[in-house]
């Protein structure tokens, strides 16, 4: 009696599929890109925030130009020249709670490591802040080339800083 | 009989076509709204990660005045617009403000303790160490 009507319902049934089916691929695809987008502008904003953090620890004395721990508004290593960094400095740094450090680098809300690598040798010569950053996702590392003045001679180095937000 | 039939087979039809086109308005109304929904959360996080850089880029600026001492001049673009909407920036002291409206974003940002005269401006700004101090031109 209702082949007719029972036909339509099949055909209906099918549009309907196919339909909800399209919606399912789009949504994840759609899903996809905007988690992609996300990671991008997170990635964009992070990379701003160390080139600029990273120039003052390499090219500033910092300030105060004496800074410390107690008084201490911008770091920097460097001493009278740009780019060569002083072991004062960097040792002062070294004792630094993380969270303060963190706070002075305006990278609230986020992790990072910092080490200074002796290039002719490969070693490393500092390191400091969160080294658990290979498992990190959303990686974003700056490096400098900066000589490191240890009193008697300049080391030739590269100071890597790395920041990331899981 | 067959009237009958045939009033029973349409009045069935229809019946499922309102049922399915109010399947589809639902699905796309659902799908619309989630659509809206992330576009505004992803436009608001431009507009803030935008406010966030710009004030990175103006306070990174004046420290840099600071720091290099007496003389030291550098030129500092600020854009007119933020992600075509209009913004107001001030200076508080050593805090910078920056205030997008259209996306209720408000931040501020610190730069080192300095003296600051002149005011900061749309476009290009001059700003110079003058003794100590920054001039913004």
């Amino acid at each position: 009696m209702n082949k007719e009507s029972q036909l339509f319902s099949i055909d209906v049934g099918i549009t309907f599929l196919v339909f909800v089916g399209f919606i399912v691929i789009f949504v994840n695809l759609w899903n996809q890109n905007v988690r992609q987008l996300d990671e991008s502008l997170l990635k964009q904003n992070l990379q701003e925030k160390i080139s600029f953090y990273s120039d003052y620890l390499v090219r500033t004395k910092g300030y105060p130009e004496d800074w410390n721990a107690s008084n201490v508004l911008l770091i920097g290593f460097a001493g009278d020249e740009e780019n060569i960094l002083l072991i004062s400095k960097i040792e002062k740094f070294m004792t630094l709670n993380y969270t303060f450090a963190r706070s002075k680098m305006n990278l609230n809300g986020k992790e990072f490591y910092l080490k200074i690598i002796d290039v002719i040798n490969n070693k490393t010569l500092y390191s400091y802040g969160n080294l658990s950053y290979q498992s990190a996702t959303n990686l974003i590392q700056v490096t400098r080339f900066c000589l490191v003045n240890d009193s008697t001679k300049l080391i030739p180095s590269k100071l890597l800083l790395g920041v990331w937000q899981d | 009989m067959a009237g009958v039939i045939m009033k029973n087979k349409k009045s069935q039809s229809t019946i499922e076509f309102i049922g399915v086109f109010s399947i589809f308005l639902i699905l796309t109304s659902t799908f619309y709204l989630l659509f809206i929904n992330y576009s505004n959360n992803i436009i608001k996080k431009r507009a803030y990660f935008q406010t966030e850089n710009l004030l990175e880029l103006i306070s990174s600026k004046i420290n840099t005045v600071v720091l290099e001492g007496d003389g030291y001049k550098t030129i500092l673009d600020v854009p007119h617009k933020l992600l075509g909407s209009d913004y107001n920036i001030t200076i508080e002291g050593n805090v910078l403000v920056l205030t997008l409206d259209k996306y209720g974003i408000s931040l501020t940002k610190e730069f080192l303790p300095v003296n600051i005269s002149g005011k900061l401006k749309k476009g290009t700004n001059n700003l110079e160490n003058f003794k100590g101090g920054v001039v913004i031109e």
